[in-house]
């Protein structure tokens, strides 16, 4: 399901301008790859809501042309900062939570790496193939 | 009159009988704490507390008063005083258990109950469900049961509970003060967790049960689910299983009579089995319950607040060892912090290599990538092309997209159908490209139909 999701949003990035620059096709890739994840997790998940919540303010500051910073709470500092951190809406979870958030993150995490690995093993055989030929 | 093990053996039928009805086990639990209460001496006392049972919730009357009969059929003279009470509250759950057998035999008889219960605990209550709605239920059924629950009472009404308790069951309080130490300690912690309990009508201290109460509030989780467990062991447990957490709180009554005799071992027994049987009811009923049933382990502190800071860290190292399995090549470390770090540098290096794929996608996709004819094939009809037969194997394209698929088994959630049915689009998608687009469409269709496949079946 979630390469489902992914290969979707993949081939409508490269349909919409195609010729648009580097850095932002790769931000839209990883936003796509988060939001397939997202799509393919279970909505009751902590890291799944974060996830889809940050795609609609970007969607939001985008269509207000504005600029909208993430942001950050720093105000507890815990031993598990790193981990709240690093997992998409840990912030204000407690550790018990936050270690099952964490577990499924991990989880999900991982195939989308598979996912995009086998995606641009793929893409670039094709590649290689076409210059082959050429 | 009945026998002692005529009893028994009616007893657990009643129990198995009545499987999903919890208010019965809590009757039945009395029963056996009268049996107790009789050996003890305390006949006429005991019968009017227990009679006098004012339940709110009419189910569970009917349970119980379905449950009491049925055990005591014959009549002895505690049966004809209980019979009394019992008539009196018809309407409620007329539980006054009438023993037939003779105090003598069931003070022995009850050792030998519980004895048996209690090896086979460890049993029960590893197998011990875990039971979401449960302590919904124990709430209601705590209510239901003055006599049996123990976790109601709140703990400032402790001291009215223990006065009304002394002067009812003189017998027995004598019993329990040699368990004073732990049950104070259990009513202390108990009390906070008990409040959590109460939910609606808690708030009737029930005198007769006071100290047990008392005593069961701080154990009430724990001592609760250790108090099932014995009675349970008798009967069929598997039965009773679903039950068992509604159960709970009147085990914890019951539990004070048996207490004297098993509280060491219930502590020492259960808390190695308790916390396998709890925490998977409270990771299932957590997002339902606020209040979980915790019981103090032996020789530990009994204080409620180490008793939720216990069951928050089983939650943890549970959920540790879970994380364990998940990061690879984390088998051999130990400890938290150590285990804390793998886990947070596991996340890095996925998330460290999502950025870097993405850039690499982002490079090789503009090569080609033309939408329409992925389009195509993502939104394809699944009749009809599942008739096709696979790709062949020499097509190159097959192999690319078997490749693929096994790259994507594991994380495609397709089944086998769909990945016929994008062998066939291949095939058909292939051909059509070649046609219309030349080499770039080969690459997107394969790409597109390799999504929702499963695995390779060829």
């Amino acid at each position: 399901m979630q390469t489902y999701h992914f290969l979707r949003s993949l081939t409508h990035i490269n349909l919409t301008r195609p010729s648009s620059p580097l850095h932002r096709r790769s931000r839209a890739i990883r936003r796509a790859a988060y939001v397939s994840m997202a799509r393919a997790a279970s909505p009751r998940r902590m890291w799944t809501r974060a996830i889809l919540g940050r795609l609609q303010l970007l969607r939001r500051a985008r269509l207000l042309r504005r600029r909208r910073n993430y942001k950050k709470k720093t105000t507890i500092s815990t031993p598990h900062d790193k981990l709240r951190r690093l997992v998409p809406g840990g912030e204000e979870m407690d550790f018990c939570r936050l270690l099952e958030e964490t577990a499924d993150y991990a989880e999900f995490l991982s195939k989308q790496v598979r996912i995009m690995r086998s995606v641009v093993d793929f893409m670039e055989a094709e590649c290689r193939k076409k210059e082959e030929k050429v | 009159m009945r026998s002692w093990s005529e009893a028994k053996l009616s007893f657990r039928e009643e129990r198995k009988m009545d499987l999903g009805e919890k208010g019965k086990f809590g009757l039945e639990k009395r029963t056996v704490d009268s049996l107790n209460c009789n050996t003890t001496g305390l006949t006429t006392t005991e019968w009017n507390q227990i009679g006098s049972l004012p339940c709110p919730s009419a189910s569970m009357v009917d349970s119980f008063g379905h449950v009491i009969w049925n055990q005591l059929p014959s009549n002895t003279h505690n049966l004809s005083f209980s019979n009394a009470q019992a008539t009196a509250s018809s309407s409620t759950i007329g539980k006054p258990v009438p023993m037939n057998w003779n105090p003598s035999d069931s003070l022995t008889k009850g050792g030998m109950f519980f004895s048996t219960g209690m090896g086979m605990l460890p049993l029960s209550l590893s197998q011990f469900p875990c039971d979401a709605g449960f302590t919904e239920r124990a709430a209601r059924f705590s209510c239901f049961s003055d006599v049996a629950y123990p976790f109601i009472v709140p703990g400032s009404s402790d001291a009215t509970a223990e006065a009304q308790m002394q002067k009812n069951e003189a017998d027995r309080i004598e019993a329990l003060k040699g368990r004073s130490g732990l049950i104070d300690q259990s009513s202390n912690s108990g009390s906070p967790m008990k409040e959590q309990r109460e939910k609606g009508p808690n708030e009737f201290s029930e005198p007769e049960f006071s100290d047990d109460a008392r005593d069961e509030s701080p154990n009430s989780s724990k001592g609760v689910f250790g108090i099932n467990k014995r009675k349970r062991s008798n009967q069929d447990m598997e039965s009773d299983q679903g039950q068992a957490a509604a159960q709970l709180p009147f085990e914890a009554a019951k539990d004070v009579t048996d207490n004297k005799q098993k509280e060491e071992k219930n502590s020492s027994t259960m808390a190695n089995v308790k916390p396998l049987g709890k925490n998977p009811k409270e990771s299932g009923e957590a997002p339902k319950e606020d209040y979980i049933h915790v019981r103090a382990r032996r020789g530990q502190a009994t204080n409620s607040h180490s008793l939720a800071e216990r069951v928050r860290r089983e939650k943890i190292s549970e959920r540790m060892k879970f994380l364990q399995d998940l990061v690879p090549g984390c088998s051999k470390v130990t400890g938290k912090a150590v285990m804390l770090d793998e886990i947070i540098n596991y996340v890095q290096s996925l998330q460290r290599q999502v950025e870097l794929f993405q850039t690499r996608t982002g490079s090789s996709s503009v090569i080609g990538f033309t939408p329409e004819m992925i389009h195509q094939q993502l939104h394809p009809p699944h009749q009809g092309l599942i008739q096709v037969g696979m790709a062949g194997v020499m097509n190159p394209s097959d192999a690319f997209r078997r490749a693929l698929n096994v790259q994507l088994a594991s994380t495609s959630g397709f089944k086998d159908s769909t990945q016929q049915m994008t062998n066939a689009w291949d095939e058909d998608l292939h051909n059509v490209v070649q046609m219309t687009y030349g080499n770039n469409p080969p690459l997107k269709t394969q790409d597109l139909n390799g999504a929702p496949r499963d695995g390779f079946p060829l």
